[in-house]
């Protein structure tokens, strides 16, 4: 552009509003696709279940980016949209996979040239000695650059008080948003109560991460319809008797004392499945032939974990 | 170091401005660029001024320091070569404006003058470029819009043009020649630096 000023080729005001253009662009050349990953990316997040309200802010999002790639298309000014977001919500309710379909989402519409996304919690960021912490966490954002970089319990980052090098931490953080705004987005998540008190001892932090999502609780029927497909996916399925003990098991974890926490949530589920995935092999490997069926099957007996109905019925 | 760049037309007074604001910065001697001996805020106003537009054919640099607060920041003035309406004819002025544009990308703040007291179709009166000028530096970088040569009493009519030729930025009105309006930019530039 500069070349072809210089060269007389065009003048100083459409010099400017070439470079405009090239502002607006989200990213360099690449045009964004609307093939068929972006397509699969929405179907995926659909197969999740529950979450409606995240999904209908990840499609507001999605619909944005490729307004704006359309808009940038026609030379329009493009507002370069902060993404950077909270999420709230106890842990297994589906937080982490809604990260990666986003980071997904973003490389498809030309958001993030990389789209992956780099886990870490406070001990990744985090130091020992005074300057330490500003050196982990640029590390941690260097690995993540040009994709998501995902904090796990956010708030700790906060305990400590004004002498903890968390506040180092979270100082560096806000600086490389403001140094890579193109290149990277920035999840904070952990529960909603302590994200909540974390962003009122740091009242800055509000306007930087104008997106906010709530992963609620799953319900008893959202996590057995949850337990249905991960049992679909491994080409298992449950006894009539076992899928009432499933639910009964979900049940009695939820109500329980301390359950609040980390009962509503999928990792339950999965961490039963696969206990009684465990108890159906060794109660199968000793037999001389199983049917198809039964490899698939998987008993009350398997699920309980007592093993006695379970070696009759075999 | 951050920059701020002085852009505009030719003979919006960019040069004069850069000269005399240096000056009231504390600045006492200019090094040209290029070489040369440093020259006095006098003497540079002797050799680097005169009404012929494109007298600034490249970057000029001057390092000086904004008191802001209790102390006072770093920063470097920059001058630039003038920004036409349409192409010039003469390649040393367009590397020039390919410098500036250059500059605007990289700089934190862009000082824009524009001649308040030209006539409306001169060459130096406030136009197309003036308005992509403000477009791409707001958004971008800190932007203040400055209307040079209000000491001359065709401003008050070249002040109402620029509020209907740039509507959203406030402007503040200045002399480079009489030093009209550096308090401000100098309180302007402090709060942005």
């Amino acid at each position: 552009m500069l070349e072809l000023l210089e060269r007389g080729e065009i003048g100083p005001a459409e010099a400017f509003v070439m470079l405009r253009r090239a502002d607006a662009r989200v990213l360099p050349p690449g045009e964004p696709r609307t093939g068929p990953d972006a397509n699969s990316v929405l179907r995926e997040l659909d197969s999740l279940v529950g979450l409606t309200e995240v999904k209908r802010l990840v499609r507001e999002i999605q619909a944005y980016i490729t307004i704006q790639a359309r808009r940038a298309r026609e030379g329009l000014v493009g507002e370069p949209m902060a993404l950077h977001m909270i999420f709230r919500g106890n842990p297994g309710t589906g937080k982490t996979t809604v990260a990666r379909l986003l980071g997904r989402i973003f490389r498809e519409g030309g958001v993030l040239p990389r789209g992956h996304v780099v886990e870490v919690e406070r001990a990744d960021l985090v130091g020992e000695y005074v300057g330490h912490t500003a050196q982990k966490t640029r590390e941690q954002v260097r690995r993540a650059l040009g994709g998501i970089l995902f904090i796990d319990e956010a708030y700790s980052l906060a305990r400590g008080g004004d002498r903890d090098f968390g506040r180092e931490a979270i100082d560096t953080l806000v600086k490389a948003m403001e140094d890579h705004q193109r290149e990277l987005v920035l999840i904070l998540a952990g529960y909603r109560r302590e994200m909540h008190q974390f962003l009122l001892a740091n009242p800055g932090l509000w306007s930087r991460f104008p997106l906010q999502l709530d992963f609620p609780d799953y319900t008893l029927d959202e996590l057995l319809a949850i337990a249905d497909l991960m049992l679909e996916r491994r080409q298992y399925r449950l006894e009539p008797a076992a899928r009432q003990e499933l639910a009964r098991r979900i049940e009695r974890a939820r109500s329980g004392l301390g359950a609040a926490e980390n009962s509503g949530n999928a990792r339950l589920v999965r961490n039963l499945i696969e206990a009684a995935m465990r108890r159906q092999a060794l109660r199968l490997v000793g037999q001389a032939s199983t049917t198809r069926e039964e490899l698939m099957t998987i008993t009350l007996a398997d699920l309980r974990g007592d093993g006695l109905s379970g070696c009759g019925s075999a | 170091m951050r920059e701020c760049l002085i852009v505009g037309k030719p003979n919006a007074g960019k040069t004069l401005f850069f000269i005399n604001f240096a000056e009231y910065l504390g600045l006492r001697l200019l090094w040209p660029t290029g070489g040369g001996a440093p020259l006095s805020p006098c003497q540079a106003r002797r050799l680097l001024v005169d009404d012929t537009p494109h007298r600034t054919r490249r970057l000029q640099r001057a390092a000086v320091r904004v008191a802001s607060g209790l102390g006072s920041r770093a920063a470097v003035l920059v001058d630039s070569t003038g920004l036409t309406e349409g192409i010039s004819p003469d390649a040393e002025v367009r590397q020039g404006m390919a410098r500036t544009l250059q500059a605007m990308q990289r700089a934190q703040l862009v000082l824009h003058l524009v001649d308040a007291a030209a006539r409306p179709g001169t060459p130096s009166a406030p136009g197309e470029v003036d308005r992509e000028v403000a477009a791409f530096a707001r958004g971008r970088a800190g932007y203040l819009l400055l209307a040079n040569k209000v000491d001359l009493p065709e401003a008050s009519q070249g002040l109402r043009h620029l509020a209907e030729l740039l509507p959203d930025d406030a402007l503040v009105p200045v002399s480079a020649r009489l030093g009209k309006g550096f308090p401000q930019v100098r309180r302007m530039l402090a709060r942005r630096l």
